[in-house]
């Protein structure tokens, strides 16, 4: 589901779009002014460079206000019933150790304090990212991560609530992040949340294989005749 | 190794692969001694499976000799002699917990794309398409077994190939398919298409207690099987209007229960079956319901109409006004063959059936395309064919 920021948001916005655009246009006014008044009278001159000055930083930083305001939330939930009990799941989730058997792309987590550790990804690509993620709170029917990757920021909470009639544990995820899309309008951040929707959809979906059976299917390096000697497909490193 | 790879429509191929390998410490390599090719195999042969791809190796019915085992496998070692499950299940999710194998939530690694189809994956299948698993199947030398300690069960006297291999899908679907029909004393159930799954559901309607089974076909030499060695009433499709023969057999009341063993690829002889492959060629419907339309027509009221023939997306013109209003159940689904296999096999020692009366055909796995073809066509009297790596 995508959230929009709310009226109030909306207005600070718009706020900081006008102020912005007051300031530039003060900010020309003066500049011009100043060139004018060149000639005549110096003591004008310094005065108009002066407000030109002034106005032309609050421009600035009222449209970086505004920029950063007009990011969109975009958040994603999905969820999956776990044939285990809480208790075995938030200790599974507690080791970071087994996170990379999951979460697609992550490589490593290195603790780097007591509840903060550094998170290493690896695109198919080869290409390596590091993410500072810290657990903002940890209770037994509750976890929450705040990462932070290149100034943007995921909040992932995961909840794990006893299914009904004791038939396991019910596991929602829900990522919430931002995005510069907002200026590019409602569709965008609809395909943004989307991806991000599969994505967290596969890592529950390995979650529970890995922790209901210790393993998570695989067929990558078997055997296909796609080419003649099949060697593409056998050659492939074989998968968590 | 050989495997039979699956290019195209009506292009299957034996060729040379690497040899699979121990991808996790739960899987076995078995050394395939006997395989199948199974009629719902027609429907990738024929181009209605979706998400297949070039080179992929075929085959859900094999069995052979355990030949490596991972680190975590308890229940096998090398030199068991195995019948494989069509279905790949785990063993430890809701669902295996309540033996229902064939809907494993943790076996397909591709279960994005089921859902997207289905809403939810069931499990993955050997060599059946990239929407169930994309696992290479076993029409080959060799095949890797994931998940062994769960699936495979251990033949450990001297029955012949022919006699258990088909407890790696056929027997059980047949027999699952009767079971699904909750059959009483006295019953009678219809039973479309004689190929293997139709011929052993109506063997298996009998063992749990059917008085009469009618099975329909239009091939002579099926109907033959079903009659001579099966036991069953027949009625030929092609020379006969189905639900009158069957109003007249039943006398008024219709059958108790009636069984789809055809599914997707139904022929049809009127101008609704022109108008389904019309539709089916154009891609407004994926599969051709011309069975399951008879089956609920003719199904008596509050009977059950179990589904084992293998339907893949939509169809149309399903009567659900006659389902709904004369109050029919409806069941269906792959079958959970781990479920079946212990309770078969020891059917099959007991001699209460032999399973090997299905196979027409042998043949080496290196003629495998000429087996596809030779099913495909029911040419030569063809019922079931196995192949020998």
């Amino acid at each position: 589901m995508n959230s929009f920021s709310g009226r109030n948001r909306n207005a600070i916005n718009l706020a900081g779009l006008a102020l912005g655009g007051l300031g530039l246009i003060l900010g020309t006014l003066a500049i011009s002014r100043a060139r004018i008044g060149r000639r005549n009278e110096e003591r004008r001159e310094r005065r108009f460079v002066s407000i030109a000055a002034i106005a032309a930083t609050a421009a600035t930083g009222a449209l970086a206000v505004a920029m950063k305001r007009s990011r969109r939330r975009i958040q994603a939930v999905k969820s999956v019933t776990i044939n285990r009990s809480p208790e075995e799941l938030h200790a599974a989730l507690r080791n970071s150790g087994n996170l990379p058997r999951f979460i697609n792309g992550l490589e490593s987590v290195n603790m780097t304090g007591e509840k903060e550790f550094r998170w290493v990804f690896k695109s198919p690509a080869g290409k390596r990212a590091e993410m500072r993620a810290e657990i903002v709170e940890d209770r037994p029917d509750r976890i929450t991560v705040q990462c932070r990757r290149e100034g943007r920021e995921f909040v992932a909470t995961i909840r794990l609530i006893p299914a009904a009639g004791e038939r396991g544990t019910v596991v929602c995820l829900t990522v919430e992040t931002t995005s510069r899309a907002r200026m590019l309008g409602q569709p965008v951040a609809r395909v943004l949340q989307k991806t991000l929707e599969k994505r967290i959809e596969g890592d529950l979906r390995r979650f529970e294989q890995w922790v209901e059976t210790g393993t998570v299917v695989t067929t990558k390096g078997q055997p296909t005749g796609r080419s003649r000697q099949g060697l593409i497909s056998f050659l492939e490193p074989a998968g968590t | 190794m050989k495997a039979n790879c699956w290019y195209g429509k009506g292009d299957v191929r034996v060729e040379e692969v690497p040899d699979p390998r121990i991808l996790d410490p739960k899987d076995a390599i078995v050394k395939i001694t006997s395989t199948a090719i199974c009629g719902s195999d027609l429907h990738i042969y024929d181009g209605f499976i979706p998400a297949m791809e070039k080179g992929d190796i075929l085959g859900h019915e094999f069995m052979g000799e355990v030949v490596e085992v991972g680190s975590e496998v308890r229940n096998l070692k090398i030199g068991d002699r195995v019948v494989v499950p069509f279905p790949i299940a785990c063993g430890k999710c809701y669902f295996c917990e309540r033996q229902l194998y064939s809907l494993c939530d943790n076996s397909n690694p591709n279960a994005q794309i089921a859902e997207t189809m289905w809403g939810h994956s069931p499990a993955g299948i050997f060599g059946y398409s990239h929407l169930l698993g994309g696992f290479a199947g076993g029409q080959a030398e060799y095949a890797r077994v994931p998940f062994a300690d769960v699936g495979p069960i251990k033949i450990e006297n001297g029955l012949r190939d022919e006699q258990v291999l088909f407890l790696s899908d056929i027997f059980p679907t047949g027999y699952m398919a009767a079971e699904n029909c909750g059959i009483r004393p006295g019953d009678t159930v219809a039973v479309w298409g004689c190929g293997p799954v139709g011929l052993f559901a109506i063997k298996s309607a009998f063992l749990l207690g059917a008085e009469r089974v009618i099975a329909i076909d239009s091939v002579p030499e099926r109907l033959e099987v079903a009659r001579e060695k099966c036991g069953a009433e027949t009625v030929n499709d092609a020379e006969v209007n189905v639900l009158e023969c069957l109003d007249v057999m039943t006398g008024g009341r219709g059958p108790d229960a009636c069984i789809d063993a055809v599914g997707m690829e139904a022929h049809s002889h009127g101008p609704v079956g022109v108008l389904d492959r019309v539709k089916q060629a154009a891609m407004l419907e994926t599969d051709r319901p011309t069975v399951l339309r008879e089956a609920i027509q003719a199904c008596r009221k509050g009977g059950t109409v179990s589904v084992p023939g293998v339907y893949g997306g939509f169809a149309d013109k399903i009567p659900l006004g006659a389902l709904m209003n004369k109050g029919l159940t409806l069941k269906s689904g792959q079958t959970h063959v781990q479920r079946y296999l212990r309770p078969l096999l020891d059917k099959i020692q007991n001699g209460e059936i032999d399973p090997s009366f299905v196979v027409t055909h042998e043949l080496p796995l290196g003629e495998a395309a000429k087996g596809y073809e030779m099913f495909g066509n029911r040419a030569d009297g063809c019922i079931k064919v196995v192949l020998k790596p």
